[in-house]
């Protein structure tokens, strides 16, 4: 087979008029951008409310510059002893109402759950699991000795925030921070407010 | 498009030809000319544009980490989508008389600042932190910048992307090595349209994006007994890649796979390095054991071993490149048999990394291809302190064996000369 008498992609290409290329590529590459923003707006607009409590830490990043990483209580997910599930696997957390209005986890499951009244599944990926173990002479842990805890990330551990603000989040006392996250039907979340004291502190327009 | 080194090398030469007599004066001045226009003019403006532009895309990407939050969010998105149309139409202004280095330069920049938009997009709106999600993006980004303004900087962009999102696809999974299946997906694509091109640097950017990938399907883990398999897979891998690279530079088509030589010379290299070094550590020459992909890598090196003999023109060359490189596929077989951790095997590993190596460059200097004389000097040279860091027993056995490895290759060398004398064709018969 003579590779060098195939005709080039960039032959087939050229044939377009190259003004309808640029006007393509401009609407392409703008439309990613824009689909990008509208996705997460729907989420925030349409998506049933969850109020987390989060325990805040602030690094940096390099390209995208101060953001809070939350981690939340419902972050740990106790399952019962079994298997542990492989890292990366995708997961839905069935939450529902606890103290204070906060949701907590009521359970871990592989496709979308059917749901009580007040409860809501959110969508995430395993990230590591463990076995809850109880140390003789220290303190009970918060779980039950034996199970399996699974930890999952939803999509809403990053928080951005104006340069210089993260250190402020990161020195409040954890307990005070929560957060209140959209849930859409599917499961994906989305920031929706960030709360100290109960006060909005930061709160997400949709666009 | 002729390189800078070659136009050099050219105006070098050229009156000492024609000064003996070689060429005459008007062809000389032909040459000149032809290597004028072949040379692309001058690219000085061009080189400061594409700088240039890389520095505005870094503006972009400071004003994204700084998060400013004076101007509203919905002003922050038309900046981003303003500067990409303008750079696009730039790139469109600077192509009206036929791609040039300059409208590649405003293509690549528009690329960097969609990537830089995707950047701003996900940290505004708190989009989560998905490394292979946003590798994707920019990746598709990228390649529709490539394909339509037929940029050659962001079909390099698209193959970072691409090579991006294969390492941040591997740290999701957390436990499985393997490359997935859905970068090819991803990445092949992209090589088809590299085939079409004629950049060097667009040729490198697709061989290492599917060198990465194919480096990646050695063995599901890095475990120790691991290691002999992934060493073995990495080496077939690496003849496969010589091969192709030779093959291609002798037939001129496709350039792409030429670029293949370099990169497979440089894994030669270090995978014989470390195959040298595993094996004068007791703990790391255990037989181990190999997986599927390593036999097929293995058929596949054989191949490339017959191909290369069959096939190259230079035959001599391609027969001394073939049995360099099938001393060097020897390797793993002493690992596997079992003697590796005896003073057998650490001499005839070291025995065939010399004789593999000392074969490369013999290879090189037939060929007249420098970059196979470096790997093999280079590999000849590392191997040589290698032994006398680590010694194949006690300094004794290391002086012996060096001294029996010298004496070999001087009767090697004497043995050539002779041969080479009786073979070499007549000077009139040339």
């Amino acid at each position: 087979m003579n590779l060098a008498a195939i005709p080039s992609v960039d032959s087939y290409v050229q044939r377009v008029p190259r003004l309808v290329r640029v006007l393509l590529c401009g609407a392409a590459l703008c439309g990613i951008l824009v689909a990008m923003i509208l996705d997460r707006a729907a989420i925030l607009r349409g998506g049933a409310e969850v109020r987390l409590a989060t325990e805040p830490v602030d690094p940096r990043d390099l390209f995208r510059g101060d953001y809070v990483v939350l981690s939340y209580a419902v972050s740990m997910v106790e399952t019962p002893r079994g298997e542990p599930p492989k890292v990366g696997t995708p997961v839905f957390v069935r939450l529902k109402p606890g103290e204070g209005g906060r949701h907590v986890a009521a359970g871990l499951s592989f496709a979308l759950p059917t749901l009580g009244p007040g409860e809501v599944a959110i969508a995430g990926k395993v990230r590591g699991s463990h076995e809850c173990i109880a140390n003789p002479g220290r303190p009970a842990p918060p779980c039950t000795p034996g199970a399996r805890i699974v930890r999952v990330a939803y999509g809403i551990e990053s928080y951005f925030v104006p340069e210089g603000e993260g250190r402020a989040i990161e020195t409040t006392e954890a307990s005070r921070v929560e957060v209140v996250a959209a849930v859409s039907a599917s499961g994906r979340a989305a920031i929706k407010r960030l709360l100290i004291d109960g006060k909005p502190v930061h709160d997400e327009p949709p666009f | 498009m002729l390189t800078s080194s070659y136009r050099k090398r050219l105006e070098a030469d050229l009156p000492g030809w024609v000064a003996a007599g070689l060429v005459t004066p008007e062809a000389a001045s032909a040459i000149r000319l032809r290597a004028q226009e072949q040379a692309g003019g001058v690219r000085l403006p061009a080189i400061l544009g594409m700088l240039g532009g890389l520095l505005l895309a870094s503006s972009v990407a400071a004003f994204v980490a700084a998060n400013w939050a004076l101007m509203p969010r919905p002003a922050k998105v038309a900046m981003i989508l303003a500067a990409i149309a303008a750079a696009l139409f730039t790139a469109y202004r600077l192509a009206r008389n036929g791609p040039s280095l300059a409208s590649d330069a405003a293509a690549t920049c528009a690329a960097l600042i969609f990537l830089a938009g995707v950047a701003l997009v996900g940290q505004m709106y708190h989009l989560p932190a998905d490394w292979a999600a946003g590798a994707i993006t920019v990746g598709l980004g990228a390649f529709i910048v490539a394909v339509l303004m037929r940029s050659d900087g962001a079909l390099v962009v698209a193959f970072a992307a691409c090579l991006a999102w294969l390492l941040a696809d591997l740290q999701e999974s957390g436990v499985d090595f393997r490359a997935s299946p859905v970068y090819l997906l991803l990445c092949a694509p992209a090589v088809i349209v590299a085939l079409g091109r004629d950049s060097r640097i667009v040729h490198h950017a697709a061989v290492l994006a599917v060198g990465a990938w194919l480096a990646l399907h050695a063995s599901a883990s890095f475990a120790e007994s691991e290691w002999p398999g992934v060493l073995a897979y990495w080496l077939a891998i690496t003849v496969v890649f010589i091969a192709l690279g030779w093959l291609s530079i002798e037939g001129g088509r496709p350039a792409l796979l030429a670029a293949c030589l370099p990169w497979g010379l440089a894994g030669y290299v270090i995978v014989i390095m470390m195959q040298l070094l595993r094996i004068l550590e007791r703990s790391s020459s255990a037989p181990g054991h190999a997986s599927v992909s390593v036999v097929v890598a293995g058929l596949a090196a054989v191949a490339a071993l017959v191909a290369l003999v069959v096939m190259a023109r230079d035959r001599r060359f391609g027969s001394l490149l073939a049995a360099a490189l099938a001393l060097a596929c020897l390797l793993p077989l002493v690992f596997w048999s079992g003697l590796g951790q005896g003073l057998p095997g650490r001499a005839a590993v070291g025995l065939l990394v010399l004789a593999s190596s000392a074969l490369m460059v013999a290879a090189g200097a037939a060929g007249g291809l420098r970059s196979v004389t470096l790997a093999g000097s280079a590999a000849f040279a590392g191997a040589v302190l290698i032994l006398l860091w680590r010694t194949i027993g006690s300094l004794i056995d290391q002086s012996l064996f060096f001294l029996v490895g010298g004496a070999l290759l001087l009767v090697t060398a004497g043995a050539m000369r002779r041969l080479l004398a009786r073979t070499a064709a007549p000077e009139a018969a040339r």
